[in-house]
C-alpha cells in the first residue's frame, strides 16, 4: 500500500515541476511560439511581390496574333528592330485548374501527347502546377474562391453558367489591353463564344464543344432492316422493333439529376421548344406546351424502352459500360461514345452517329451543347502568361489533338475543336472521327442551346427535380412543369434584379453560319452505309 | 483589471490557442451567418443588402422549404425512435456471456469508424440496381422485382437513407448504453432473482430505470446526428444527392443547396439556423422530460 502511494506520488511530482521548472518549460514553449511567429512573418514580408503582370498594350496586342489565335497566319512584314542583348525571362509558376473529365488537359490522354509537359518544354521558364477537380465540384470551388477574393489560379477552367454568375471575378480580355482579332473570333463556334464571353467582353479562349448526337449500334439496326430514324416518330418505331429486354434494351441514357437538363433540352427542342422566351428578362418557361410534351415523351420513352436503372445513372457517363456490351441499341450523348468501334472488346463494332430526330411536321432535328474554356480570374498573378498559355490551349495542334484523344471512356470525354478551321484537320477526316465531325456539324444546324445564364445552376435544379417527379410518377408531367415553372419564377426575379438580362443567345448567330456548316460537311469524306439525311 | 494569481495567468496562456481556434472558426461563423440571415448576400456578390427579417419570412411560403422540414422530421422520429431501441437491444445482447463477445464488439466499432461518406458510397454501390451485388442477391431470391432501386424510388429513398444512418449511429448508441451496463449494480439484480423476477421485470423494474440517464443521452445525441451535417449530409450527398425529385431534401442538405450551387448566402443562413433551433428545441424538450420524471 504505502509502496503504490510513494509510485502515485512520484508520478504526480514529474507531473507538476517546481515553479522554476514549469517557468523554464513556459518560456521555451513561449520562445518557440514567437520564433514560429516571428519568423513566419518574415518569410511573408520577403515573399515575392503579389503584383499583377499586365502586359503593355502594345506587346499583348502583337501577341495575340501570334501563331495559336490566327487561323491562317499571314505574316506582314514588320521593321526590323535594332538587336537588343536580350535576358532570360524569369521562371515563373502558373497554376492552371481544370476539370476530371477531360484527362487529356492535365496529361493522361489516351494516345500520350502531353499538352502540358509540352508547353514546359517548349518555355523552360515556366513551371504549370496543374489542380483538378471533378465536374461536379468546379462550381463550388470556383464560387467559394471568387468570395473569399484570394490567389488560386492563373488560368481556370470556366463555362457559360459560371462565368456570367462570377463575371466580376474574370478578367476581361480588355481590361489586360488585348484585342481577340476579328477573323479569330469568326472562327470560334458560337456556342463555345459563349464560355468565355459576357455581355460585350471576352475573357478567355474556348477549350471544347460537343453536342448531343443519336448513337445507334449499326449492326442491330441492320439486322432489323432498319434505317435510321428522320423523325421522333420512326425512332419509336426503331425502338420497338429492336427492343428485347433484359437482352438488349432499345435506349439508354442516364436520366439522374445533376444531368438531366441536357436529355431534357434535346427532347425540348426535337419538340420545337425554347426554354426561355424572347422577352426583356428572357424568362425560363418549363411549363409552356413544347416542354410538357417533352417530359411526357421523356416518360414514354424510360417506361417502354429503357432499364428501369437509368434513373440511378449519371447522363451517359454511367451507362458507357452496357452501351459497350451492347445491352442498348441507341444512345443518347455526345458522340465520343462512338468511339467503342477501336476497342477490340467492344460487342458494338459499328455505330451510326447523327441528329437526335425532332417530331414529324415540328422541327428535323435539335439537341444540346456543352462548351467549356478557361479564363483568367481576377487574382491571377501571372496574367500576361496565363493569356499565353490559353492560347496555346486554343491552338489548332492542342485541339487536334484533343479530339484525337477521345475515346469511349469517361475520363476520356474528349469533344471537337472549338474553332471551325480545325475541324477539317486531315487527321479528323479519318475514321471513326470523320463520323463524330460530322454528326457534330450536322446537329450545329439546329437549335442546341444549353441556356447558360447566372443562376443556370438554379433553374437546372429546379427543372430536373420536376422532371424526375414525372418520370418517377410522383405528379403529372404537367404538374411537374407548372411547379418548375412556379420555382423559376421566384430564381428569375432574383437573377433579374442582379445582372438585368441580356444573356447571350448563341442560337441565332449560329444560324448565320450554316452555308459554311454545308462546306465543312462537304470537305469531311464519309462513305456508304454512314451517309444519311440531313 | 482583475488580477490573476501565476496559475491561472498559466492556464490562460496554455488555453488561449483553443480560445483563438474557436472564435475563428466556431463563434465568429455562427455571428457572421446570423449576420448573413438579415442580408441579401450572395457568393458572386459579397455586398449585403440589409433585409430584415425577410428571410426568415420567406420561409413561410416556401414549399421546398417545408417539404424538407417534414422530411427532416421524419427523418429525425425514425432515426431516434428505431436507432435508440435498436442500439439497447444491441448493448443487452452484448453484456451477455458469450463465445466471441470480444471479438463482436471490436466488429461493432466498424460501422461507426466508418467515414460518413464511404459508408454512403458502400450502400450506393451495394444496393445500385444495375450492379450492386445485394440487389443482385435479392433479386435472384425473387424479393426485389428486376433493377429495383430503393434510393431512385420517391417513396422508399429518404427510408433507405434513415437505414445507412442507423446502420452507422446504432453501435454508437450500443456502446454507450454498454459502458452504462457495466456499472449497473448487481446486488440489485441479484435480489430482483432471490425475489423470483423474471428477465423482463428484472430489465423493466432495475436495469430500465437505470438506464434512464443513457437513454435521454441517446436520444439527444440521436437527434443531433440526424440533423447535422457530419453524418446525415455526406449520406444525402453521397447517394441520392437530394433526389429522386426533392423526395431525399433535408433541412442541412437544403440550406447547403441554396447557399453554394444556388448562390443565395443569406437565405441558406436562415435555413440552417432554422437546423439549429430545431436541434436545441429538441434537446430541451427531451432534457426538461428527462428532468420532470426524474
Amino acid at each position: 500500500m504505502s509502496r503504490k502511494s510513494e509510485e502515485g506520488k512520484g508520478s504526480i511530482k514529474r507531473l507538476d515541476p517546481p515553479e522554476e521548472e514549469r517557468r523554464k518549460y513556459l518560456k521555451t514553449v513561449g520562445g518557440l511560439v514567437v520564433g514560429l511567429a516571428v519568423g513566419g512573418a518574415a518569410g511573408w514580408l520577403s515573399r515575392a511581390p503579389e503584383t499583377v503582370e499586365v502586359p503593355g498594350p502594345t506587346t499583348t496586342v502583337t501577341k495575340t496574333v501570334t501563331a495559336p489565335i490566327t487561323p491562317t497566319p499571314t505574316p506582314t512584314p514588320t521593321p526590323t528592330p535594332t538587336p537588343t542583348p536580350t535576358t532570360p525571362p524569369a521562371p515563373l509558376e502558373l497554376n492552371f485548374y481544370t476539370t476530371g473529365h477531360s484527362g487529356f488537359y492535365y496529361d493522361v490522354g489516351r494516345l500520350g501527347w502531353k499538352p502540358i509537359a509540352r508547353y514546359m518544354e517548349q518555355n523552360p521558364h515556366i513551371k504549370i502546377n496543374t489542380f483538378v477537380d471533378s465536374f461536379f465540384d468546379v462550381y463550388t470551388k470556383e464560387a467559394t474562391v471568387f468570395a473569399a477574393g484570394v490567389y488560386a489560379w492563373d488560368a481556370a477552367y470556366t463555362w457559360g453558367a459560371i462565368l456570367a454568375e462570377f463575371s466580376e471575378h474574370w478578367t476581361p480580355l480588355d481590361e489586360m489591353g488585348i484585342e481577340l482579332p476579328k477573323e479569330v473570333q469568326d472562327d470560334i463556334v458560337p456556342y463555345s463564344k459563349n464560355a468565355v464571353y459576357w455581355k460585350g467582353h471576352w475573357y478567355g479562349l474556348p477549350r471544347m464543344l460537343e453536342i448531343f448526337n443519336l448513337m445507334a449500334d449499326a449492326d442491330a439496326l441492320d439486322a432489323e432492316g432498319l434505317t435510321f430514324p428522320t423523325s421522333y416518330e420512326e425512332f419509336l418505331e426503331c425502338c420497338e422493333a429492336v427492343h428485347d429486354p433484359p437482352r438488349r434494351y432499345a435506349f439508354g441514357v442516364g436520366l439522374k439529376e445533376g444531368y438531366l437538363t441536357p436529355p431534357y433540352l434535346c427532347f425540348l427542342h426535337g419538340n420545337g421548344g425554347s426554354l426561355w422566351k424572347d422577352d426583356a428578362m428572357q424568362t425560363v418557361v418549363p411549363d409552356s406546351r413544347e416542354s410538357i410534351r417533352a417530359v411526357e415523351d421523356m416518360v414514354y420513352v424510360y417506361e417502354n424502352y429503357m432499364p428501369p436503372a437509368a434513373i440511378e445513372k449519371i447522363a451517359f457517363v454511367e451507362a458507357c459500360v452496357e452501351w459497350w456490351r451492347g445491352e442498348y441499341v441507341f444512345g443518347l450523348f455526345y458522340p465520343w461514345i462512338t468511339m467503342v468501334v477501336t476497342d477490340p472488346e467492344s460487342k458494338v463494332k459499328r455505330v451510326y452517329p447523327w441528329l437526335w430526330p425532332g417530331k414529324k411536321g415540328v422541327v428535323r432535328s435539335g439537341s444540346e451543347v456543352a462548351c467549356e474554356g478557361y479564363c483568367i480570374p481576377k487574382t491571377a498573378i501571372h496574367k500576361g502568361a496565363a493569356w499565353d498559355f490559353i492560347q496555346y490551349l486554343n491552338s489548332r495542334e492542342v485541339q487536334v489533338q484533343m479530339s484525337l484523344n477521345m475515346f469511349w471512356k469517361q475520363e476520356n470525354e474528349e469533344p471537337i475543336p472549338t474553332r471551325w478551321s480545325y475541324m477539317t484537320d486531315d487527321r479528323l477526316k479519318e475514321y471513326p472521327y470523320n463520323l463524330i465531325m460530322r454528326a457534330s456539324l450536322a446537329a450545329l444546324k439546329y437549335k442546341a442551346n444549353r441556356y447558360e445564364r447566372p443562376h443556370y445552376m438554379a433553374y437546372a435544379g429546379a427543372i430536373e427535380a420536376e422532371v424526375m417527379n414525372a418520370l418517377t410518377r410522383k405528379k403529372t408531367p404537367e404538374d411537374a412543369m407548372k411547379d418548375a415553372r412556379e420555382r423559376c419564377d421566384e430564381i428569375l426575379e432574383k437573377e433579374y434584379a442582379t445582372y438585368g438580362g441580356g444573356y447571350y443567345d448563341p442560337w441565332p448567330d449560329t444560324q448565320k453560319y450554316s452555308s459554311r456548316i454545308d462546306d465543312l460537311l462537304k470537305q469531311i469524306p464519309v462513305e456508304e452505309p454512314y451517309i444519311f439525311p440531313e | 483589471m482583475p488580477r490573476f494569481n501565476r496559475e491561472v495567468r498559466d492556464a490562460l496562456k496554455f488555453l488561449l490557442p483553443f480560445f483563438v481556434f474557436l472564435g475563428v472558426f466556431t463563434v465568429y461563423p455562427i455571428i457572421a451567418s446570423f449576420y448573413y440571415t438579415l442580408n441579401d448576400i450572395t457568393l458572386s456578390h459579397l455586398k449585403p443588402e440589409f433585409i430584415g427579417i425577410d428571410n426568415y419570412a420567406k420561409l413561410f411560403s416556401d414549399k421546398l422549404f417545408r417539404q424538407a422540414l417534414t422530411q427532416t422530421l421524419l427523418y429525425l422520429a425514425f432515426h431516434t425512435a428505431v436507432g435508440v431501441p435498436l442500439g439497447l437491444g444491441i448493448a443487452l445482447l452484448l453484456n451477455e456471456e458469450f463465445r466471441g463477445r470480444s471479438f463482436a464488439r471490436a466488429c461493432l466499432l466498424i460501422p461507426w469508424s466508418t467515414p460518413p461518406i464511404v459508408a454512403a458510397l458502400t450502400f450506393f454501390i451495394s444496393l445500385n440496381p444495375s450492379f450492386g451485388p445485394i440487389t443482385y442477391a435479392l433479386e435472384q431470391s425473387g424479393i426485389f422485382p428486376f433493377q429495383f432501386s430503393i434510393f431512385g424510388d420517391p417513396d422508399l429513398a429518404l427510408f433507405g437513407l434513415a437505414v445507412v444512418s442507423l446502420w452507422k449511429s446504432a453501435p454508437l448508441f450500443a456502446f454507450i448504453f454498454l459502458s452504462a451496463l457495466q456499472n449497473l449494480p448487481i446486488e440489485a439484480v441479484e435480489s430482483a432473482k432471490v425475489y423470483g423476477a423474471s428477465s423482463f421485470m428484472i430489465f423493466r423494474k432495475v436495469t430500465l430505470p437505470f438506464l434512464k440517464p443513457t437513454l435521454a443521452v441517446n436520444c439527444i445525441l440521436s437527434g443531433i446526428l440526424a440533423l447535422s451535417g457530419t453524418q446525415a449530409f455526406d449520406i444525402v450527398v453521397g447517394i441520392t444527392g437530394g433526389g429522386p425529385g426533392y423526395h431525399t431534401y433535408m433541412l442541412y442538405y437544403l440550406g447547403y443547396m441554396t447557399a453554394f450551387p444556388w448562390n443565395d448566402l443569406g437565405y441558406g443562413s436562415t435555413i440552417s439556423y432554422i437546423v439549429t433551433i430545431i436541434a436545441v428545441v429538441f434537446a430541451t424538450v427531451l432534457l426538461k422530460l428527462w428532468y420532470k420524471r426524474a
